[in-house]
């Protein structure tokens, strides 16, 4: 079972290693900070979380098959990014679901909102669990439910 | 076999459906608007995969498409990257397994160009096009 405080931790450790100055100051907090004041294409982020994803299911680096887009309004970033994830192995498309339009159209991608750390700690637990890696639940999820 | 002049007219048709007022009134119209301003991708790409849908006859394909007006570089406009997913079997048709990406990124800049694009997505699902009308 992975835990919410090992995707914090891993986060952070690798957002340190390839952004920071791998001396331990840096959190991926600070990644999606700057971004959301600055307006820049979140390259940190989105990398960190994907990288974490490998880092934490074990799958290798040859395994998925990603498309990301940081979703905009007119002006700006809106703090969403939609994800595309492809099991490379087997072609199949692990983020296909059933829209929740009135239309019930289906959709291949998910938008997850990516505004803070737990949000980022969300976003890594989803895609373990398309994967099949048994995630501790969210204590907003533990709320919800 | 599906001939440049069907596609052609199917996109024009398919368009009408995402027609509002104030916006283009017709695929060459937005067209334009993307070539020229950078604007109206969603509906130039929304037009093409609408386009493969009909022509195809399936209603069992999934699409993401994602204009890149944002964030391509300077030197490389007018793209747009597409994924395609068989809703039935969950199937990602244009996964390419080196590059490990589950899209296709096309450069649509005139109507042969779009035309090209809803020719490429229909021969991967196996539907006989022109010769000629697939660039590879």
């Amino acid at each position: 079972m992975v835990t919410r405080e090992q995707i914090k931790k891993t986060l952070d450790a690798i957002y340190d290693a390839e952004y920071g100055n791998g001396d331990g100051e840096s959190t991926l907090a600070d990644g999606i900070s700057f971004w959301l004041q600055n307006g820049e294409y979140p390259f940190d982020v989105i990398e960190t979380i994907i990288d974490v994803v490998y880092e934490l299911s074990g799958r290798p680096r040859n395994a998925l098959g990603w498309y990301v887009e940081p979703l905009r309004d007119e002006f700006s970033y809106t703090g969403e990014i939609a994800f595309v994830l492809v099991d490379a192995e087997s072609g199949r498309c692990l983020t296909m679901h059933r829209s929740d339009h009135p239309d019930g159209y289906t959709s291949i991608s998910v938008a997850l909102p990516v505004t803070t750390e737990e949000e980022a700690i969300d976003a890594v637990a989803y895609f373990l669990h398309l994967l099949g890696v048994p995630v501790e639940s969210s204590p907003a999820s533990t709320n919800a439910s | 076999m599906i001939t440049r002049e069907r596609i052609a007219k199917a996109l024009e048709n398919a368009f009408k459906n995402f027609y509002h007022a104030g916006e283009p009134a017709t695929f060459a119209d937005a067209l334009c608007h993307w070539t020229e301003f950078g604007c109206c991708g969603h509906l130039v790409a929304a037009a093409i995969t609408r386009a493969v849908d009909i022509l195809s006859g399936r209603i069992d394909l999934a699409w993401y498409h994602d204009d890149w007006s944002f964030n391509a570089p300077d030197e490389e406009p007018n793209l747009i990257a597409f994924i395609l997913v068989d809703a039935r079997t969950r199937e990602c048709l244009t996964l390419d397994a080196v590059r490990l990406t589950p899209h296709v990124v096309l450069r649509i800049e005139t109507m042969d160009d779009a035309i090209a694009a809803v020719g490429y997505f229909l021969s991967l699902l196996g539907v006989a096009v022109e010769d000629n009308l697939v660039r590879r």
